[in-house]
This record gives structure tokens, sequence and C-alpha cells, in this order.
């Protein structure tokens, strides 16, 4: 609180030396955007004192959606802890049952078969794309532009039928499990599957046209939220947002896991580290995973991708932090075991935990709808912030 | 390989202060002494040779009869290292100083450690709950000896 | 005349208004279920479909009486008689601007020789209920909303003043009747005469209706829903149905001034308020597209748009306006 005044007190101190503004003497005032308002993503509550239509701090306040997954995750054992994985990152469930059972596999040198790894690819890479096109619609939601969202949740739903052919869930899919996937797929997958990437390329060029070029999209995206590299990487943020301020970091590349270092895309990065590019490296992205679900298709190869063990087995002592590419950035999760059924200790770390940090640092001085369009252009999902 | 080199290194450079731990032969990690906790993260990032400037994750762990430890995962964006730095502190008096100054995005992580572990984050300016509820009287409920508060409901052995 | 009894003016006048009046309430109820359909198309949805069996028609009926039954919530911080008056002016307003649409060579409730002027001190009086129901509310975001719309339609008025100033002086009246029977022919419709006119009418329209991608006072992902977030029940209905009456309002002007009011496309006085209805829902339908395409303009955008852009070009319109005619007469 005390911050706060001093914060309005030097404004003020301003105003008084510009005889205007001490002639229209005018007041900071300050909303709370949030937790239950229309563009937090979920229930996030952003503290915002503003001077007319001009933001001159904000606060995010979280902890609204907080589950205690970590503590929980203390008293489960460990293939009782994958369920949850599903909940702390519901929209890209498939990413987050990965890490865990990726740093599961790392403490205990469980070995994966070659078809598992081929599906987790591929599962993994629709689970990116079925993220990044709620992340498309939303976006242009938020901007005022509510059609696109029909659109987006249009081509998810098939990614969806795909991924309830083979695990029976829709979203909370538990499909990746320790040692390797759950289920192998149905026979035919492979051709639907290959029927929705050559779509979706498709489906892509019209998306860039529906958006691209539409000269309000442009102004109100283009130069807003500028984040330089030197401060993304100071605050932590990752993935497509990370690329977009102009950094060469992708984990898929720079620490590989699963068969990533199998399979050839491209990585984009942004120039003018905005809200466009942002929005730009996932567009791209999509088109990126899409080449990599046909390559792998390809190259699946025979075998059985479930692993046998018991329920409840122990891990040998160790620990590891685990991180992957999810759909928002790293996602990390770091288990410490000793030698039990259940995790000593177990911290997960969601990618937009950091990316929200860096939100009050680039929309100081902003307008309220250019917070909006931040705040959508890094793809905040609140339950991956507080687990 | 590469990793490895840079333990041996580090270790070179700083002596006894840094001390090398024998995890997991993929992620070397560290003991530093809380007392150069910030120097060394400092020279790690600045270093030429090293360029450790991306802080992924802060995680606490308590470890009860053996005290606290604070685990840093970093890595180097441009070298491609990856390092975790633990710190030991004292299940008594859990101290250490913040890392704000150094990796900006550790202010929220940092924040946790103290809510749900009650380490005392020297230097942060901003310490107050962040997850839990801003009434919270409970103790600090990660530390395993957390006996729970009347809501809490202790899952069965299985 | 009305129906064959010789009746004096003002019964007349009392008769159509009052007849405007019913066939508006119902257009709007029409309105409401139509731009949930064209949204719906163009989202790849149905709309609804199950409310009256025949693709959800009764939908809006029952959203309406649903609206009507639910409790009257009145803020406690509110002022109390500000937020009451509110939505009664923007409705009241509303229904005013009806007295000058022309809907046929006679059915027009009055004809005032300022009719032009008369519409555009009318439909002012919304800013002020906007404001009010801003200030009323005392919440911060209706506050913003209620400045907002304040500003834009403060700004868009004079854009869209000026734009008609050029079929006021093809013209050479303020009439409406005087104006539409201007254009009694196809290639004399004031589209063709005026289309930079018609297009700064459109875009200020847009703007004074507070739709996308102008529909900031309401922005829904920024302010929650602006100046009437506060609203429920009926109050709120009257807010939501005046929004669709003076967006019909709007299209009403724009087939009056721009696109030959009453005349059939063949020059033909039969069935006059049948071509005005259809030009005019054609016009609505414009706006509904606009609104279901793009995307939102910032509050500072808008303001540059409406000064840097609209206004010069309104100023140009009617500077071109003014020389032609002197040098054709």
């Amino acid at each position: 609180m005390d911050e706060k005044e001093l914060h309005i007190g030097e404004h003020q101190e301003q105003d008084e030396q510009n005889p205007v503004a001490r002639e229209l003497h005018t007041e900071e005032f300050l909303v709370n955007m949030g937790p239950q308002h229309p563009s937090t993503h979920g229930v996030c509550r952003l503290l915002l004192t503003m001077d007319g239509e001009v933001i001159v701090k904000v606060e995010p306040y979280i902890g609204y959606l907080h589950r205690a997954i970590e503590k929980i995750c203390e008293n489960r054992i460990y293939n009782q802890i994958t369920p949850f994985m599903d909940r702390f990152e519901y929209v890209s469930s498939m990413l987050a049952d990965w890490v865990y059972a990726l740093c599961v596999e790392r403490i205990g040198q469980i070995e994966v078969s070659p078809r598992a790894e081929y599906l987790r690819v591929i599962f993994g890479e629709l689970q990116r794309i079925a993220s990044h096109l709620i992340y498309w619609g939303v976006f242009a939601m938020d901007l005022g532009a509510v059609t696109p969202f029909l659109y987006g949740l249009r081509e998810r739903e098939m990614i969806m039928d795909l991924f309830e052919e083979t695990c029976g869930q829709r979203l909370t899919y538990n499909y990746i499990r320790i040692g390797g996937v759950s289920q192998d797929i149905n026979p035919g997958f492979e051709q639907k599957c290959k029927k929705f990437t050559s779509y979706m390329c498709q489906v892509l060029e019209d998306y860039e046209t529906l958006l691209n070029e539409n000269p309000i999209f442009l102004s109100r995206t283009k130069n807003i939220g500028v984040a330089p590299p030197e401060l993304s990487v100071a605050y932590g943020v990752s993935g497509p947002s990370l690329r977009a301020s102009g950094v060469n970091w992708d984990i898929r590349k720079d620490d590989p896991y699963g068969y990533y270092e199998k399979f050839e895309f491209e990585i984009p990065q942004g120039k003018n580290y905005d809200t466009w590019d942002r929005y730009q490296a996932r567009v791209i992205e999509m088109r990126e995973s899409c080449k990599i679900i046909e390559q792998a298709l390809d190259g699946l190869p025979e075998g059985d991708p479930t692993f046998k063990m018991r329920a409840s087995f122990k891990l040998p002592e160790g620990e590891y932090y685990a991180r992957i590419e999810s759909s928002r950035g790293e996602m990390g999760c770091y288990i410490v075991s000793k030698g039990e059924k259940k995790p000593y200790r177990l911290k997960l770390r969601g990618s937009s935990f950091n990316n929200l940090m860096i939100i009050p640092e680039i929309s100081k001085g902003l307008k309220i709808a250019d917070l909006v369009a931040i705040f959508a252009s890094y793809d905040i999902i609140m339950p991956e912030v507080d687990r | 390989m590469q990793n490895e080199q840079l333990v041996s290194q580090l270790v070179e450079k700083f002596g006894a202060q840094a001390e090398k731990v024998e995890l997991n032969p993929a992620q070397p990690a560290l003991v530093v002494d809380k007392s150069i906790l910030v120097e060394f993260l400092k020279q790690i990032k600045e270093d030429e040779n090293f360029k450790i400037d991306y802080l992924s994750c802060i995680s606490a762990v308590d470890y009860l009869e053996n005290g606290m430890e604070m685990n840093y995962h970093l890595c180097s964006i441009e070298l491609r290292y990856k390092l975790t730095v633990k710190v030991k502190l004292d299940r008594e008096k859990p101290e250490v100083p913040t890392i704000r100054e150094i990796h900006p995005g550790a202010d929220w992580h940092e924040r946790e450690a103290w809510e749900l572990f009650g380490i005392d984050i020297k230097g942060h300016p901003n310490l107050k709950t962040l997850l839990l509820p801003e009434d919270w009287k409970d103790g600090w409920p990660m530390r395993r000896d957390w006996e729970g508060n009347d809501d809490f409901v202790k899952m069965p052995e299985f | 005349m009305f129906l064959g009894i010789e009746l004096p003016q003002i019964v007349l006048s009392a008769i159509y208004f009052a007849l405007t009046l019913g066939v508006v309430l119902l257009m709007a109820l029409f309105l409401v279920w139509w731009e949930r359909k064209v949204s719906a198309h163009i989202q790849v949805r149905f709309g609804p479909m199950m409310t009256g069996k025949w693709h959800g028609w009764s939908q809006t009926l029952a959203d309406a009486l649903k609206l009507l039954q639910k409790e009257d919530i009145v803020p406690r911080a509110a002022d109390k008689g500000v937020y009451f008056w509110a939505p009664v002016i923007v409705f009241g307003a509303t229904m005013m601007t009806f007295v000058v649409i022309p809907w046929s060579p006679r059915f027009i409730a009055a004809d005032l020789n300022v009719g032009i002027l008369y519409i555009i001190a009318i439909t002012t009086f919304t800013i002020i209920s906007l404001l009010m129901a801003g200030w009323g509310s005392n919440n911060k975001y209706s506050l913003l909303g209620g400045m907002r719309s304040a500003a834009q339609i403060v700004s868009y008025e004079v854009p869209l003043t000026l734009s008609i100033m050029g079929v006021v002086l093809l013209a050479q009246s303020l009439s409406m009747q005087d104006i539409v029977a201007d254009q009694n022919k196809f290639w004399n419709w004031n589209i063709i005469r005026q289309p930079l006119g018609f297009l700064v009418y459109l875009v200020a329209a847009t703007a004074e209706v507070n739709r996308t991608p102008f529909d900031l006072p309401e922005a829904e992902q920024e302010l929650v829903a602006g100046f009437n977030v506060e609203y429920s029940g009926m109050k709120f209905a009257m807010f939501f149905l005046a929004e669709f009456v003076n967006m019909f309002v709007v299209a009403a002007i724009a087939t009056a001034l721009f696109l030959g009011g009453w005349w059939g496309p063949f020059g033909n006085e039969s069935l006059g308020w049948l071509w005005f209805v259809l030009k005019s829902m054609g016009v609505v339908f414009v706006l509904m597209w606009f609104r279901w395409t793009y995307p939102r303009l910032r509050v500072d955008h808008l303001m540059e748009f409406a000064w840097k852009w609209l206004l010069p070009l309104a100023f140009l319109n009617l500077l071109a306006t003014g020389l032609i005619y002197n040098l054709v007469k």
C-alpha cells in the first residue's frame, strides 16, 4: 500500500510543475481487472492504477486457482500423479503429462520404446496446434473480433476427435504415461492424422487472410508491448513469446528430449519483439508442427508403445529437473525421489508463471486496450500459474 | 561432456566455495554457500565462458533434519549449458539473499518459497502471499512436518 | 387521409407515430433475432434453433419475457435518479427520431421543414444518457465506458453532420420528404451523386451507434460491458433494444438520404414503405457484417481517425459538392 501511495504522490508532483495539469487537477484511480473479467483467461486479478485510459501501474494478483497440486502429489504414488498433471495445464495437458513422465523416466533410467516416443511427438505436436488454435481465436477475440474464436475451435474439434479416438478423453487425456503411452493408436489413425495436417495447412492460409492484412488488427498489434530480448531473458519468458523477442531458443532443439533431434523444423524468430511478433510466432509454429507430425507419421516404427509395470513402484533415489517445450514455453518438473513410492518433493514450473511477470513491466504507459492485447498475446493460462 | 567441463571449470574457479554434487550425469549441480550466492550467480552470468543468464525455476526442498535447500535451475541461452545451483539452509532459521537484482524473474519464485516454506528472502521488497489467501495464518504448508489446518485431509496410505 | 376518413393533421400525426412505434418495437425484436442468425452463420454456427420451432423465431420474445421478469437490481452506491433515468432517456430519444422517418410518400408522422436538424439534435440525447448511465452506476468500468462514448459520439457527430450537408445542398431543403423526393431516378440517388458522403456517413454512423469496430463504450474484453455493466432486467433490455432500434434509425436515415428512400429502383412510387424497409434492412445487414468481421479500434486510434481522416474527407466532399452544384446550375 505504501509503495502505491508513494507512486501516486510522485506523479502528482510532476503534475504540479506543469501549469496546465495544475489547473486541471486529475487523480489516478484503481481498477480491479478481475478476478472475474472476460479477458483475464481464467481468474487472474490485475490491479491497475489508471490515469484516465492510460495505465500507470499493473500489479497482478494470482492464486485464485491454487489447488496445491504440489502438496497433493507428495501424498500420491507415481502413477496416480499423471491425472493431476492434466489439471495442472488443461489447455495442453498432453504436454504436461509428458514433462512429468520424462522427469520420472530420467530419474528411474526407464527406457521408452521408439514407437512410444514417436507417438509422444505426434500427440505432443497435435496438442501444440490445438493450444495455439485456442490462442489464435482468443487473441482475436480480445481485440474485439469474435468470429475467429469460433473458427479456431472448429479446427481444434478435429484434433479433439483424434485424441478421443485414441485415449477416450477430450481434455484431460492421461495418455502419456511413465515409460510409454497408455495405448496404441487405432488402425486408420495415420490416414486421418495426415488428412488433418494437410487440411490444417490450407486453413492456416485462410487464417492469415482473415487477420494479417486487416489495418485495425495491425494497428492494434504492431509496436505494442515491445519486449526486448534482454528483458525477456531476464524475466525468464519462454516459448514462442521468447522467440518473438528475437531469441533463438527452443528446448526441442537446444535441450532435446524425446526424438525431436530426428525431425526437421524451423524456429520462427521475431524482429520487432512486439505483440504482432508473438502472434505471428504461434501461427508459424502451427505450420511447423504440421511438418513434424507428417515426418513422425512417415517414420512411425512398429512395436509396443505401452510399458508394463506395477501400479505402485519404488523410484530409485535421485533428483532431476526435466523441461519440455510446451505450447506456452518451458514447462518444468522437478522431482526429488528418496527411493520411495511417492515423490519426496515435486515442483512444477509453468511457463505462464514467468510470462505473467513481465506484463507489468512492458505495459506501463499504454492504454487498457493494449494491456488486454498484451495479456492475450502472452497466452497466459491461469491453472499453470497458480498450480 | 559439455556439462561436465562446465562444472570442473566452475569448481576450479571458485575453489572451496563451490562444491560439486553427483546427481545425474545430464544435470550438473553445485552446492554454493549462501554468503557468495549472489556474487556467484553474477559472475557466471557475466563471464564470457559461461553466460548462464536464464533462470528456469527455483525450488525449495525441505529435508527435515538435514535442513532445507534452495535449488536454482539455470541455463545459458547462447551456450546451451545447464546448471543447478544448490544452497543449503539451516532449518531453524532459513535465510537466503534475494537474486532479483541478477534475475528479475526470480521475484515470484522467491515469494513462493517464502510463503510455502517460510524461507526468509533477505532483501526482497515485496514479501507477501502469492498463491495462498492474503489472510493465511496456518504456517508453512509445503514443509514436510506441516500438520495441516482444519480443512486438511491426509491421503490414506496406498 | 387515414383509412378513408378525413382527420386533422395532429391526429393523423399521432396515429402515424403510434403505428411507427409499434412497428419499430417489433422490428427491434426481429433485429435481435436476425443479428444472432447473421452472426451465427458468419461463424459457421446455426444460432437459435429451438424456441418456436422454425429457426428459433421466438427466441428474442422469450428473452424479452425473461428480462421483464427479472429482479430490478440497483447498486447501493448508485446515484438512483441518474441511474433510473438513463435507460428511459436513451429509449425515448431513439423513439423520437422516428417522427421524421419517411416510410412512404404520405406515411410520415411529421414532415418537419427542419427534419434533418431535428434528427441530429435528437440523436445527441444518446450521449447524455450514456454519460448518465456511466456516472450513475458508480462503477469504474461504467464510467470509462460513458466517457468513451461521450468522446466518441461528440467526435463523430461532426463528420456525420458534414456528410449530410452535401445531401442537403443538393436537395436545397432540410425536410426529409423533400430530400427523398429529390432522388426520383436511380442515377439521382445520393449514393451515386455523393459516394464519398455516403462512405463518411456510414462510418460515422457505425461509430454513432457504438457498433464494432467502434464499440469501445461497451468493449466487452476491456470494460466488461462498459456503461451498462450495472444494469439488469428491464433497464438492461431498454439499453439493448435502444441499441438495435438505433441501428435501424441510422440505416433508415441512410436510406432516406442516400439510397433513394421510398423510391423503387425503377422510379416507382408504389409500395414505397416496402422498398424503404428493404433498403434499411440491407444497410442494417452491412452493419452486422462489420460487427462480426472486424476487430475493435483503440480509443486514441478512434479519435485520430475521426479528426484526421473523416473530418477532412467530409469537408472535401462538401466543398466539391458546392463547387459542382454551382457550376452545373
